[in-house]
């Protein structure tokens, strides 16, 4: 499935990227394709274009604080969790997102 | 990148004994103190401690990231203590810690070096520089892997 993702943490330093990698690692093990923009201290990067976010089947939101520019998602499945869950488990996230869409015909 | 303008020598400890975390972050702020980095040990300690107070800040391997937020950080910056024996702390993989890098981070200013202490964690997380971090004897020997 095609992933569109978002990481932020309180303190936007550290966290938000390590949940970057645990989140692309673990996609990629399970053959998705995953953009990820981190919205960290020092502002937006790798920010997700409008035609990642129209091709992708679900965004995830991995983030302790309010995700700015959310209204970009409107219509999508929208899957909100810590970004403590993205960096313990992520590969437990990602099967449960296939689970469910899958469940959901989403796919 | 260039990490090593960020990580000034004499915050840099190799192979010191510590057994509780809150030891070796009271000694890591006590280095940045020193060292003119930040200028309110007290104040500095109880943000790193907020962070603590969030979520894990170990990584995996033995590695862990603690870090604050205070406007007594004069300029963005890195100490590192690598610990004789591993103590307990709590991580992602859950394995004891051994490698600490505390980072200082200013409120404003330079975005540029707190874009390099955000690169210094996603460098962590990569497999290849963990293992060269359990492979070090020496100062010289970090600054040539950072």
């Amino acid at each position: 499935m095609n992933i569109a993702a978002v990481t932020a943490c309180t303190i936007g330093v550290a966290h938000t990227y390590i949940a970057k990698e645990k989140l692309i690692e673990a996609a990629q093990d399970r053959g998705h394709h995953i953009c990820v923009e981190t919205q960290g201290n020092i502002g937006i990067e790798d920010e997700l274009s409008s035609e990642v976010i129209r091709e992708a089947d679900v965004i995830i939101l991995a983030a302790d604080i309010s995700v700015a520019h959310q209204e970009r998602f409107a219509g999508k499945p929208i899957v909100r969790v810590s970004s403590a869950v993205a960096i313990k488990q992520p590969k437990k996230l990602i099967t449960t997102i296939e689970h469910k869409l899958s469940q959901e015909n989403l796919l | 990148m260039d990490l090593k303008e960020l990580l000034d020598e004499s915050c840099i400890a190799m192979d010191v004994s510590f057994q509780q975390k809150a030891e070796v972050l009271d000694a890591m702020t006590k280095n940045l103190y020193e060292a003119g980095i930040i200028n309110d040990k007290t104040q500095f300690r109880k943000a790193v401690e907020y962070r603590e107070s969030l979520s894990e800040t170990g990584l995996e391997d033995g590695i862990a990231i603690p870090h604050g937020v205070h406007a007594c950080v004069n300029r963005a910056a890195i100490s590192y203590v690598r610990l004789k024996e591993p103590i307990k702390w709590e991580s992602i993989d859950g394995k004891p810690i051994q490698h600490v890098f505390l980072l200082a981070i200013p409120e404003s200013g330079d975005k540029t070096h707190i874009r390099m202490l955000s690169q210094l964690a996603t460098m962590l997380m990569q497999k290849k520089a963990r293992e060269a971090l359990n492979r070090i004897h020496t100062r010289q020997e970090l600054y040539e892997i950072l």
